[in-house]
C-alpha cells in the first residue's frame, strides 16, 4: 500500500495537468464545431473534396461532421491518442523511474518482493487512467451538451469511454513491459511512445485502402473504433477477447522480466 | 554462527568481470571491514547480497537464508547504506524517512528523532537542498531506524567531516556492543583500522585475504622516507618485508610491513639528516603486497 500511495503522489501533478489539457481540447474542439454546425457551408463537402488519404489520417473519413456525433467520433480520435501516449509514457515511467533515478537501491533495501514492487506500480498506474478516462467522459459530456444543439448524445458518450480505456490498458501494458524487460529502462519511453505512433499510423492506414484489411489485427486503435461503436452501438467481441490476452500476456512478460533483472545502479 | 556467507560467489557483467569465486564470511556480532580500491567489486558484493543484482554462479546466505529466496524476509533485519545516496526528488527529510519505516510495519518515529539528533540533521529541509555530506546523514538515519540485526555499509564516510565521521563511528560502536553485526565497505584502511576485528581484502574482483585487525596491525605497513649524511647503500634493507625500495644518492624510500623493532635497528646504524615515517595508502599496500 506504501508504494502504491507514493506512487499516487508523485503522479498527482502531471495527473492534473493532462486533465487540463483534455479539458483545453474539448473546449477549442466543441467550439469549432459550432462555427461548423452554424456555418451555411457544408463543412462536409470540404471533407469530401479531400483526398482520402489525408481525411483519413485527419479522422474525418465516413463521418458527418455537422451532427455532433459524428463531430465528436471524430474527437475521440485525438482523445484516444492523448490518452494512449499518457498511458506509455506513464507505464515506462513508473517502472523504470526508480532506475534511472537510481532509488532501486533505496527502495529495493526494503522488505519487499519485486512481485510487489511491480504489482503497486501497475495498480497506481491503472488508478491514473482510470481517472484520467473519468475525467475525459465527464468532460466530453459537458462541452459536447454546451455546444450541441441537436439531441443529446451524453448516453453515447458514455458507452464509448470504455473503449478510450480498453487502449489505455493496452498502451500502459506496453509501456510497463518494455521497461521491465529492456536492459536499459531509460529508453522504454521513448521505444514504446514509438510503438504507439505506429500503431496510429497503421491504423490510418488501414482506413485509406481495404487491401490491407488484415492490418487491423496489428493496432489497438482498431480494435475500439468509435465510427462502429458509435453507428451499431456495440464492442467486437473477437477484439475484446484479444485484448485481455494481450494483456495477460504482456503482465506475465513483465513479472518475469522483473523479477530476473539485474537491477541497473 | 555466520551472518552473512558467501559460497564462491562470481558476477560478471557481460564479459567483463564484476567479482569471481569469492567466499567470505561474516559471524555474528562483528564488525567486517571489507577493504579494497575502488572498481574492486565491493559494490558488486553488497548489490549481489541485497539480490539487486544476480550472481552468474555461486550464492550467497545472510542469517543461513539464502539471498534471493528469502530476500524481503531477511532484509526486515537488514540496515543498507549505499555508497552514492540517491533519494526520491521533491521530498523533505522527514517524509523519505517516514517512507522508509512504512515498510517495516512498526513506530520508528522515536528511533529517528535520536538518530537525527545525534548527526545533527535537519528533517524539514529538502533533500535536493543538502549538501553531500548531509545527504549521508540521510542515509544513515534511514539505515538504521529500523533496528536492523546486521548493518551494510557501502563507503560511508565519505562526505563526513572529521567530527562526524567520529560521531558515526562511536554510533556504529555502540549498535555492535548491542549486538549488531557490521558489513563495512571502504577503501581507506585507516578507516577500517579504527572500527573493525576483521578486515576482508578485496582486489579485482578476488578476495586475496581475510584476517583478524590484529594480525593487520603487526603486519604494520609503514612508508618510510631517509635523508642520510653521506650516500645511501640499499644493501642495508634487504630483508623481509621491504618493498618498492628506492635509493638515489643520499635518499632512501621503501615500504615496509613487518615489527618496527627490526627496521628502527637497521635506521638506528644509518647516519641521518631526516626521517619520515607515514602510513602507505592502500594502493601502494595493494601494488606491492597483494599482487
Amino acid at each position: 500500500m506504501n508504494i502504491y500511495l507514493k506512487e499516487l503522489k508523485d503522479y498527482r501533478r502531471s495527473l492534473f495537468f493532462w486533465t487540463l489539457a483534455i479539458i483545453a481540447f474539448m473546449l477549442s474542439a466543441m467550439s469549432k464545431y459550432q462555427g461548423y454546425a452554424r456555418s451555411g457551408t457544408s463543412i462536409n463537402e470540404v471533407i469530401e473534396s479531400m483526398p482520402a488519404g489525408l481525411s483519413a489520417a485527419l479522422g474525418f473519413q465516413g463521418l458527418d461532421l455537422q451532427s455532433s456525433g459524428g463531430f465528436f467520433a471524430m474527437c475521440t480520435l485525438y482523445l484516444s491518442m492523448m490518452l494512449g501516449v499518457h498511458a506509455v509514457l506513464l507505464g515506462a515511467g513508473i517502472i523504470s523511474k526508480e532506475e534511472t533515478d537510481k532509488t532501486i537501491e533505496f527502495l529495493y533495501a526494503r522488505p519487499v518482493s519485486r512481485g510487489y514492487i511491480l504489482f503497486s506500480k501497475l495498480l497506481a498506474a491503472f488508478t491514473q487512467i482510470i481517472i484520467l478516462n473519468i475525467v475525459t467522459a465527464i468532460t466530453s459530456v459537458v462541452t459536447v451538451a454546451a455546444f450541441n444543439e441537436g439531441p443529446s448524445i451524453s448516453s453515447d458518450i458514455i458507452f464509448l469511454m470504455p473503449s478510450i480505456l480498453f487502449l489505455q490498458i493496452w498502451f500502459l501494458m506496453i509501456g510497463a513491459s518494455f521497461a521491465a524487460i529492456m536492459r536499459r529502462p531509460r529508453h522504454a519511453g521513448m521505444l514504446s511512445a514509438g510503438v504507439l505512433l505506429a500503431t496510429f499510423v497503421i491504423s490510418s492506414f488501414v482506413d485509406i485502402t481495404d487491401r490491407f484489411g488484415f492490418l487491423k489485427y496489428a493496432t489497438p486503435f482498431k480494435y475500439f473504433d468509435p465510427k462502429t461503436i458509435f453507428t451499431e452501438h456495440s464492442y467486437s467481441m473477437t477484439f475484446i477477447s484479444i485484448t485481455v490476452t494481450a494483456v495477460a500476456i504482456l503482465l506475465t512478460l513483465s513479472g518475469i522480466a522483473y523479477k530476473k533483472r539485474n537491477f541497473s545502479i | 554462527m555466520d551472518i552473512i556467507e558467501t559460497k564462491n560467489l562470481t558476477k560478471f557483467y557481460g564479459s567483463s568481470k564484476g567479482i569471481e569465486d569469492l567466499s567470505l564470511n561474516v559471524k555474528e556480532g562483528e564488525i567486517l571491514g571489507f577493504i579494497g580500491p575502488n572498481g574492486a567489486g565491493k559494490s558488486t558484493t553488497i548489490r549481489l547480497l541485497l539480490s539487486l543484482i544476480y550472481p552468474t554462479s555461486g550464492s550467497a546466505t545472510i542469517f543461513g537464508k539464502d539471498v534471493i529466496k528469502y530476500g524481503p524476509e531477511i532484509k526486515r533485519q537488514i540496515g543498507y547504506m549505499p555508497s552514492e545516496v540517491f533519494y526520491y526528488e521533491n521530498m523533505r527529510v522527514q517524509e523519505l524517512l517516514d517512507y522508509s519505516a512504512s515498510f517495516y510495519g512498526k513506530d520508528c518515529s522515536k528511533r529517528i528523532k535520536e538518530l537525527s539528533g545525534l548527526l545533527k540533521l535537519d528533517l524539514t529541509k529538502k533533500i535536493d537542498d543538502l549538501s553531500y555530506g548531509n545527504k549521508k546523514k540521510v542515509g544513515i538515519v534511514q539505515g538504521l531506524l529500523h533496528d536492523p540485526d546486521l548493518i551494510i555499509l557501502d563507503e560511508p564516510t565519505g562526505g563526513l567531516d572529521p567530527l562526524m565521521q567520529k560521531n558515526f563511528f562511536e554510533l556504529l560502536k555502540e549498535e555492535n556492543r548491542a549486538g549488531k553485526t557490521i558489513f563495512f565497505s571502504s577503501h581507506i584502511l585507516s578507516e577500517v583500522q579504527k572500527i573493525c576485528d576483521r578486515v576482508a581484502i578485496i582486489r579485482e574482483g578476488t578476495l586475496i585475504n581475510i584476517e583478524s585487525m590484529e594480525h593487520l596491525l603487526q603486519n604494520n605497513y609503514k612508508r618510510i622516507h631517509l635523508t642520510t649524511a653521506k650516500k645511501a647503500e640499499g644493501k642495508l634493507f634487504d630483508i623481509p618485508g621491504v618493498s618498492d625500495l628506492k635509493v638515489e644518492k643520499n635518499q632512501v624510500s621503501l615500504l615496509y610491513k613487518g615489527d618496527v623493532n627490526t627496521i628502527s635497528r637497521i635506521i638506528a646504524q644509518m647516519d641521518l639528516v631526516d626521517f619520515m615515517v607515514g602510513e602507505p595508502d592502500l594502493e601502494e599496500i595493494f601494488m606491492h603486497y597483494y599482487t
